[in-house]
């Protein structure tokens, strides 16, 4: 029996070592090569994959193309594995796949063939497509990016093939940006500082220093907080990640050089071994500053170039009135819009005066927007006029001077002539406040008209009295605490004296005696003979224990009488206490059938008793 | 002849007085005058100077407070309801001005800057016990100590059981009563605080490490935003913000409560 099993098992095992030789599956493999975008600007990044997935066999190598067109920012691999085990005809299924990741920058224009990526498994060749790259010149990114893979136009770095407002370490640096570097007076000025660090933050960088702009209007671009996000940029070869810290437009208000600061950054790096105050000495932060980048801001150009004040950028303005026709003396409102790019809030626009009209103080408002980094908006206008005689009035046009920075000529932009007719005499504008400037006012009229009335009354107190802050107050704040303490003193000097004085002791027991008759009483009254004569023999004992400054509990009624008499205790007396606090012991404990009226009596001799026993006054104890 | 004498004399002590009142109801009635004209840069002289006379008066911080906001000048006015509520606190008109300067003043930073944030909301303290006066909160004080103490002097000598277990209940509601408005009066009367309370007054102030321009600078402050002023000096005040500490100059933050006489 023992042969036949060992030869089923070795059977057994040598079909399942043949098992899977005979379903050895076909190798097959398929090859991609890609790129997140293929048309592209010199010095931006992009993404290839190659990928190799594989049938049949493990670990493919691929045969990469040359890259030496461009700059592999970085490169990463990854090799998903997987085995399935099956019985039968289906075997084991080894399927295995190698992906390779680069993030390349284009270094120069051109047209980039990229050969097919190869693998070769079991004497087979598998390819994939071969990949045509197109990159131009220096521009913005190309569209087509995957909707995950969008690149912030904001947070993108500037280019590195001109390398300026930095100083140069492979440890790290901050960079300031400006364009352009040549403006005019008035034109927006882009800064931004760029943080270079070569590895993984492991710390917050905090501006430590932020750039000054003497000579400069300035409005923030970047929102107060947001999340810093890298853009990965090389720089003489080597990486770095790149992180936007501050981007703001300034408007130069003067010709000639205006700098811009530097910027310094601190960088605490600390490990959890750090906090931990494991390393020993703490680690010294990193700290970079930028160098100061200077603008040479030039004069607007005299050729063609209108009086008055000229706004830099593009502007259009458009005006209207609530009414054409109204009553003198009544007011009409003249709404004037004025939108476009450029240092909007700046621009300041006026009614020309005319006889017969009062031009009040406009109203401002502000919406200014920075969309794609162009600081601008609308700047609306709003103007009571008056007319103060009858007429025809014509409001207007009013006009502003425009400079294009981009060409350097000037335009006019201007309203529409605006027509008021005034009617009848109307009534006298005397209570209408005149204008007392024609600077605009800062303030948003929305938000100011919340404010107010002010008060017509005051007290115009000079010095308020808070009386919580004058010393006698605070002196009387320890009348509680005073009375505390003189009651705890003369409660500890009461227990003292009585725990001295005999003579108190005896009021004490007097008194407490004849609480406890006041208890007895109540106990007749209840029909409670046990509680009756207890009481009644209690008070008995602490009148007769206080008098004779001696415990009597543990006395027989002999050993009392005894005592009384030897203390000066005439013996009829002594007789009748003992013989009281027999028949209360005896009516205790046998106090069936006892009538209130035998109770009232007991208490009546009881009250004589203690009378007695408050005048008997016992003499000293011999030694 | 004596009563004549008397009458001078009494003249003599009271006319000062009379003419230096007039003088600040004339001074406090041109400016409300300039407020209602819409010239709110003189209304808010006029109201500041009342306060260098040494005018403590809440309607006037109040007033102050509102013609520096019809201006625009968000920070200033935040300062000035601030004193107003400090001078008379659960003062509603205050308050909402207070909030609507707030207010006014991100949606002005918002237009500006995308986005902004403002502390709407008091400080704890305040919100706990910012509508309740000092003096308030140290009669309250002063009365739950009072009876305090005479409740523990009554379980001294109370005999009478009733009496002796109300008074064991109220002494431990008496002393958690006290802590409360003790605490509350140490928070209202600053004893607490860690500096003054003031008020960033322009729109951006410039944090630095020591009392000069050429310093570094550690952050910035915005207008409107609270600094506890720790020490000034040369034009220079030594502040404390939420984030740091470090010195701005004196004139771009304002103290809340009024100088001491």
């Amino acid at each position: 029996m023992r042969p036949a099993l060992g030869a089923a098992l070795v059977g057994l095992l040598a079909l399942g070592v043949s098992l899977p030789a005979a379903a050895q599956p076909t190798v097959s493999a398929s090859v991609t090569m890609s790129a997140d975008r293929t048309s592209l600007a010199v010095g931006d990044h992009f993404q290839l994959t190659v990928e190799a997935r594989c049938q049949g066999a493990t670990d493919p190598q691929i045969q990469l193309p040359s890259l030496d067109a461009f700059d592999v920012v970085s490169r990463r691999t990854s090799t998903p594995f997987s085995v399935r085990f099956g019985f039968g005809g289906a075997g084991q299924q080894v399927q295995s796949t190698v992906r390779h990741v680069f993030i390349l920058v284009a270094r120069q224009e051109g047209t980039f063939e990229l050969p097919p990526a190869v693998v070769e498994l079991a004497g087979q060749r598998f390819e994939s497509a071969p990949l045509t790259l197109t990159v131009g010149g220096g521009g913005p990114a190309q569209p087509g990016l995957p909707p995950g893979q969008v690149v912030q136009q904001d947070a993108l770095p500037p280019p590195t093939s001109q390398i300026d407002g930095l100083q140069f370490d492979p440890g790290g640096f901050v960079r300031t940006w400006v364009e352009p570097a040549q403006p005019y007076v008035g034109q927006q000025v882009s800064v931004s500082v760029y943080l270079y660090f070569p590895q993984a933050l492991n710390g917050n960088p905090m501006v430590t220093r932020e750039p000054t702009a003497d000579g400069f209007w300035t409005q923030d671009l970047l929102p107060p907080s947001r999340q810093l996000r890298p853009e990965r940029q090389v720089v003489n070869g080597r990486a770095f990640d790149v992180y936007l810290l501050r981007r703001f437009a300034a408007f130069p208000l003067s010709a000639g050089p205006l700098t811009i600061g530097p910027t310094e950054v601190t960088i605490e790096s600390r490990s959890l071994f750090d906090v931990l105050g494991m390393n020993g000495r703490p680690r010294e932060p990193w700290s970079r500053a930028s160098p100061p980048v200077t603008v040479e801001a030039r004069e607007l150009p005299s050729d063609g170039r209108p009086r008055g004040p000229v706004h830099v950028g593009s502007l259009a303005l458009e005006a209207s009135l609530d009414r054409a026709q109204i009553a003198t003396g009544d007011a009409v409102t003249l709404t004037l819009t004025a939108s476009g790019t450029g240092a909007i809030q700046q621009l300041q626009l006026a009614i020309p005066a005319q006889d017969g009209l009062r031009i009040l103080r406009p109203e401002i408002r502000d919406a200014l927007s920075h969309a794609g980094g162009v600081v601008g908006g609308t700047r609306t206008y709003r103007w009571l006029i008056v007319p103060e005689r009858a007429g025809d009035y014509t409001l207007g046009p009013v006009e502003a001077a425009v400079l294009d920075p981009a060409t350097g000529t000037y335009a006019v932009a201007r309203t529409a002539a605006l027509s008021l007719t005034a009617a009848g005499s109307g009534p006298e504008p005397t209570a209408v406040t005149p204008a007392t400037t024609e600077e605009p006012d800062p303030a948003d009229d929305d938000a100011r008209a919340r404010f107010g009335p002010v008060r017509t009354h005051s007290e115009l107190t000079r010095s308020p009295t808070v009386f919580s802050e004058q010393p006698w107050f605070l002196g009387s704040l320890l009348l509680g605490p005073l009375a505390l303490l003189i009651g705890l003193g003369y409660r500890t000097a009461r227990a003292r004296a009585g725990r001295d004085d005999p003579k108190a002791a005896a009021r004490r027991a007097r008194k407490a005696a004849k609480g406890r008759l006041a208890a007895a009483r109540e106990h007749a009254a209840a029909e409670a003979p046990r509680e009756f004569y207890a009481a009644v023999a209690a008070a008995l004992k602490d009148v007769l224990e206080a008098k004779l400054e001696q415990p009597v509990g543990s006395l027989t009624h002999a050993e009392l009488r005894k005592t009384l008499v030897a203390r000066g205790m005439d013996e009829a007396t002594g007789d009748r206490i003992v013989d009281e606090l027999e028949g209360c012991d005896f009516a205790r404990f046998s106090a069936v059938g006892v009538g209130g009226d035998e109770m009232m009596s007991c208490l009546e001799r009881a009250r004589g008793l203690l009378g007695e026993i408050d005048r008997f006054r016992p003499t000293e104890v011999e030694a | 002849m004596r009563s004549a004498a008397l009458a001078i004399t009494l003249a003599c002590l009271v006319a000062p007085t009379a003419a230096r009142a007039d003088s600040l109801d004339e001074m406090f009635a041109r400016a409300n005058e300039a407020y209602f004209h819409g010239d709110y840069e003189a209304a808010a002289e006029g109201y500041a100077q009342l306060e260098e006379l040494g005018v403590r008066d809440a309607d006037v911080a109040y007033n102050l407070a509102t013609a520096e906001a019809r201006q625009g000048h968000y920070g200033r006015a935040i300062r000035h309801y601030e004193r107003a509520l400090w001078l008379r606190p659960g003062d509603d008109g205050a308050a909402e001005g207070l909030d609507a300067a707030r207010s006014a003043l991100g949606r002005m930073r918002a237009a500006r800057m995308g986005e902004a944030e403002i502390d709407t909301g008091p400080p704890l303290a305040e919100a706990l016990f910012g509508g309740v006066s000092r003096d308030a909160l140290a009669i309250a004080t002063w009365l739950l100590l009072l009876g305090l103490c005479g409740a523990i002097l009554g379980l001294l000598f109370v005999r009478h059981e009733g009496r002796r277990l109300a008074l064991g209940i109220a002494t431990p509601l008496l002393a958690i009563g006290l802590g409360v408005s003790a605490l509350g009066w140490s928070l209202r009367a600053g004893a607490l605080d860690d500096g003054e309370p003031a008020v960033v007054l322009v729109e951006r102030a410039s944090l630095r490490d020591a009392p000069s321009e050429e310093a570094a600078e550690l952050g910035r402050q915005l207008e409107g935003e609270r600094a506890w002023i720790l020490e000034e000096s040369d034009g220079w005040a030594l502040v404390r913000t939420r984030a740091a500490e470090g010195w701005l100059p004196a004139d771009e933050v304002g103290r809340v409560r009024p100088p001491e006489e």
